[in-house]
């Protein structure tokens, strides 16, 4: 027997349901028939979207947008209007290829309706698409396109329906505990229900694009579109998106970047490293980002809050030299966008956080967090929130971090050192040593490092910024042989704070090897203000290097590794199976994770607590690589990474177990790879790292959103 | 306004054979009836949503001060409340007039396909489920306007339940994937703008248009 599924949704009077009073059969006929409303009303995929693109002469065009379809939905309803100026005719398909109709319209305007018959029920993020073809001499313009999800008629009492017999809950039936009946099938009904508002906005462009060759954002629409999230909880005053947008750039190399803004909730989201080759026609979805939008307030009577407009827009820009190229771009809602922050973190020490984008100290954007505090961090750099995760211990073996002066231990050449107590500093403190530099490209500061011998590398980090105009500043070495001095590149700095960093090589001798900063190259005499010096052994074995700041005084001091796991069951077990999305924004390059030892890898989430079942880097001969690991056992290996990891730019994966595929896009371009389908094993799973085993991550940046894929 | 006890859902960590036996009546009505109930009131779905600087002119010669469809969604099944009438949907229309001496009107009509025509070419069609808004500019813009009925609402479209019951009508669908005929009850609906300019000498642009539904009070 099937579900009797209702055009107009119930309410139900709740005002008679009190403590100690059964509740009545009344309620709970109308609670099955909301059920049944909620599961078997379609939703919308492509809001009507106006891409106006002209087909001539069997021309096709293909016309893609990115969502996360309900599985309850078994037809699609495609509607398109066409214009002619004469005549016109052709040829709808969707998905391309598969279903055909033929269009034919006189002079005007007319829509017409496809209706795709699905052919499996899924509710995995996915590409749906709809192909259009002119007919021989005719000329046909889209002018809109939109897609819905036809209402069910009946539904099943299975569990892909979770249809709801509503005959059971009337009077006098018992009350059951039991699949698609009774008070039992109501919970069920509820706790699988998906009355999604699946997508907020879809643009797509067909076969066609826009271009962009200007390092100047360019928007994408004449006028900003609103976008209004369905509120969750009471006090919600946003909702969660994704995004995704279908581009290319014509290297195939990283070389667009696409910016989602919104005006009321102050989204400023950048993608970067765009992808594939327009010049040979090869484009692709990018990785899901996440956004928070004003969500609906349902105390106003039109549901805006403040009866203000939040509205979006979409910006293409170049890194310049290029050119970027856009066909769709789609907003989306996916039930499954699952916030890290939630995990069992553990770190038994402090450790510093980067929380904004740098200032010429006028404010601070570091500070030092708890024990057993995750370090969330949004540097004002379009990524959004990120957490900072370094699952391996390092050690600042400078002492006096912040007293740069020769009563903390440092020596100098041709730089005068003080603390003049005036210097607002990064964590917003007042300390911050002014570096006088007489003219001399050679001039420097430096502490002696005992810890450092024969050929390892070091990393130098500081926080630098000009006194006043603009100059430049070095990292610096003196070798173990006592004379040879290695420097880093020219940092160009300015008023406003930069972060420097550079990995050295302390070379072999018998002498303490020197660390610290010297003039530019140029040699002009200057005054640079410096705070928060670090060096750490670059480890090329277990990944240890200095990452974020560690604060020293009178000893050199190291830093706690952190522990990001979730529980079996907190969080969604779709990761298992259909899989999961997440951005990392590593430490190294791929050549510096190449130029390891052989066998070193760095494990980005593992599963099960066995140690067993983990996405990694690996190394492997001379090439870096993306492997997946299931039950001890190899189940995808990518192609080689190079260029893929860029330190301090992001890298996005998706891991897709049953389909046995990993995609992964970054520094350098898209790659996807196919291996055998996997299923990871229950229990705990870990970000950042691993649960069991080493070697376990090497740090970086991870998002704090991890956006599951369906199932 | 909601129909939901606590305008969002309530987290519950029992389950049902935790809150029996008796089944208590708070975790039915606070968590299983509220949590539907704001399913329910938070399931309006967004119809369109373009803004596109190829902006909509009329495909042929039309008279002036005369109304033509300049875009629609096509038909879908509007969603409908207890009470029968629509859910409201939150809508909004962006455009510009070719000329600064041109009127350009445009009005936003979330009515069934065939009597859409005869509703714009009425004067004055006194419901509220007609947005209607004019700019003599040549910027594209959102434009401020309001429902041609009683309400006269500056953004909210609202179908009674008389209207909305007049509206329906059967669809043909499956049954199941793969399955027999069926059919299914709708209120079908599309959002339709038309647009008109005061003289023939210019025309109305259409920019951008918004339609969303929303539970409404």
């Amino acid at each position: 027997m099937a579900a009797i599924w209702e055009p107009a949704r119930p309410e139900i009077d709740t005002s008679g349901i009190v403590v100690a009073t059964p509740v009545g059969s009344r309620e709970w006929k109308a609670a099955a028939f909301l059920a049944n409303f909620l599961h078997g009303k379609g939703a919308c995929l492509v809001p009507t979207c106006a891409p106006h693109q002209q087909l001539s002469d069997t021309d096709t065009s293909t016309f893609r947008f990115w969502c996360r379809p309900r599985k309850s939905a078994i037809q699609r309803v495609w509607l398109l209007t066409f214009s002619s100026s004469t005549y016109g005719a052709g040829e709808v398909s969707a998905p391309p290829g598969v279903g055909t109709a033929t269009v034919s319209i006189g002079h005007g305007r007319a829509t017409v309706a496809y209706v795709e018959n699905l052919s499996a029920r899924s509710n995995t993020e996915q590409e749906i698409s709809i192909k259009i073809t002119a007919a021989e001499s005719e000329t046909l313009t889209i002018e809109t396109i939109s897609c819905w999800e036809m209402d069910r008629a009946i539904l099943n009492l299975d569990t892909d329906d979770y249809g709801v017999d509503v005959e059971t809950l009337s009077v006098l039936q018992p009350i059951r505990d039991a699949d698609n009946t009774s008070i039992g099938g109501v919970v069920d009904a509820l706790e699988n229900a998906d009355a999604r508002r699946v997508s907020l906005f879809q643009w797509s462009l067909g076969d066609g694009a826009i271009t962009s060759a200007s390092s100047l954002p360019t928007a994408v629409m004449p006028l900003d579109v609103p976008i209004l999230a369905a509120k969750q909880y009471r006090t919600d005053t946003s909702g969660k998106v994704c995004w995704r947008i279908n581009s290319a750039s014509p290297s195939g190399a990283a070389g667009g970047f696409t910016r989602l803004v919104t005006s009321n909730s102050g989204v400023s989201d950048l993608l970067q490293n765009q992808w594939g080759n327009s010049a040979t026609n090869t484009y692709y979805w990018g990785p899901p980002r996440v956004v928070s939008v004003d969500c609906e307030d349902l105390a106003e009577a039109d549901g805006r809050p403040g009866a203000t407009w939040d509205d979006l827009n979409f910006y293409i820009n170049t890194a310049g030299g290029n050119t970027v190229a856009l066909r769709s771009l789609s907003v989306y809602t996916s039930p499954d966008i699952f916030d890290a922050t939630t995990g069992t973190f553990a770190r038994a020490g402090t450790a510093w956080r980067q929380f904004a984008a740098p200032t010429n100290g006028s404010s601070a954007f570091i500070e030092q967090v708890s024990t057993n505090v995750l370090r969330t961090e949004n540097w004002g750099d379009g990524l959004g929130d990120m957490l900072a995760l370094e699952t391996v211990s390092f050690s600042n073996s400078f002492t006096n971090s912040e007293n740069i002066t020769a009563a903390g231990g440092w020596s100098a050449s041709g730089v005068t050192l003080t603390v003049p107590n005036t210097i607002n500093t990064p964590d917003g403190a007042t300390d911050g040593t002014q570096a006088v530099f007489l003219a001399g490209a050679t001039n420097h500061a430096y502490q002696t490092i005992a810890a450092a011998t024969n050929s390892q590398s070091w990393r130098i980090t500081f926080w630098a910024k000009m006194g006043a105009g603009s100059g430049s500043v070095r990292a610096f070495v003196r070798q173990r042989d006592g004379a040879t001095n290695v420097m880093s590149s020219d940092f160009s700095l300015s008023t406003t704070w930069k972060k420097c960093e550079a990995v050295l090589s302390v070379g072999s001798g018998v002498s303490g090897p020197r660390l610290g900063f010297m003039n530019g190259s140029d040699g002009a005499a200057r005054t640079i203000h410096i705070w928060g010096i670090q060096c750490a052994l670059d480890s090329t074995s277990s990944g240890a290097r200095g990452n974020s700041y560690i604060r020293t005084t009178g000893t050199s001091a190291s830093s706690v590794a952190d522990s990001l796991t979730f529980a079996s069951g907190t969080y969604p077990e779709s990761f298992l199976t259909a899989g999961f999305a997440f951005t990392h924004v590593p430490w190294l390059t791929t050549a510096q994770v190449e130029s390891r030892s052989a066998g070193y890898s760095y494990m980005l989430c593992g599963f099960g607590g066995a140690g067993a079942d983990y996405v990694r880097i690996t190394v492997s001969g001379v090439s870096a690589y993306l492997e997946v690991v299931a039950g001890g056992v190899q189940k995808v290996l990518s192609g080689p990474l190079t260029g893929y990891l860029v330190a301090g730019s992001p890298i996005d994966f998706e891991i897709r177990p049953s389909e046995g595929v990993v995609k992964v896009w970054g520094g350098g371009g898209y790659l996807t790879t196919t291996g055998t389908a996997w299923t990871f094993s229950t229990g705990v799973m870990s970000y950042g790292g691993r649960s069991a085993g080493t070697p376990l991550g090497c740090g970086g940046r991870y998002s704090r959103y991890i956006v599951g894929m369906g199932g | 306004m909601p129909t939901s006890l606590h305008s969002g859902f309530l987290r519950n960590g029992l389950t049902l054979e935790q809150s029996m036996p008796p089944l208590g009546a708070s975790f039915a009505r606070d968590y299983l009836l509220n949590n539907l109930l704001h399913l329910a009131d938070e399931y309006g779905q967004v119809r369109m949503a373009f803004s596109t600087s190829d902006y909509f002119e009329p495909a042929k010669t039309v008279a002036g001060n005369t109304y033509y469809l300049a875009a629609t969604s096509g038909p879908f099944g509007i969603p409908l409340r207890q009470d029968g009438s629509a859910y409201r949907m939150r809508v909004r229309v962006g455009g510009a007039s070719s000329n600064v001496a041109g009127t350009a009107t445009f009005r936003v009509i979330v009515c069934p396909p065939l009597i859409a025509n005869t509703i714009a070419t009425t004067s004055n069609p006194g419901v509220d489920y007609v947005f209607q808004a004019s700019t003599t500019s040549t910027s594209a813009a959102w434009l401020t306007g309001t429902t041609l009925g009683p309400l006269a609402d500056a953004t909210l479209i609202t179908i009674d339940a008389e209207t909305a019951r007049s509206w329906l009508t059967t669809s043909n669908t499956l049954s199941d994937i793969g399955g027999d005929p069926a059919t299914v009850d709708q209120c079908v609906v599309a959002v339709h703008i038309f647009a008109k300019i005061s003289s023939n000498a210019y025309s109305p642009r259409l920019y951008a248009g918004y339609a969303a539904e929303y539970v409404g009070e």
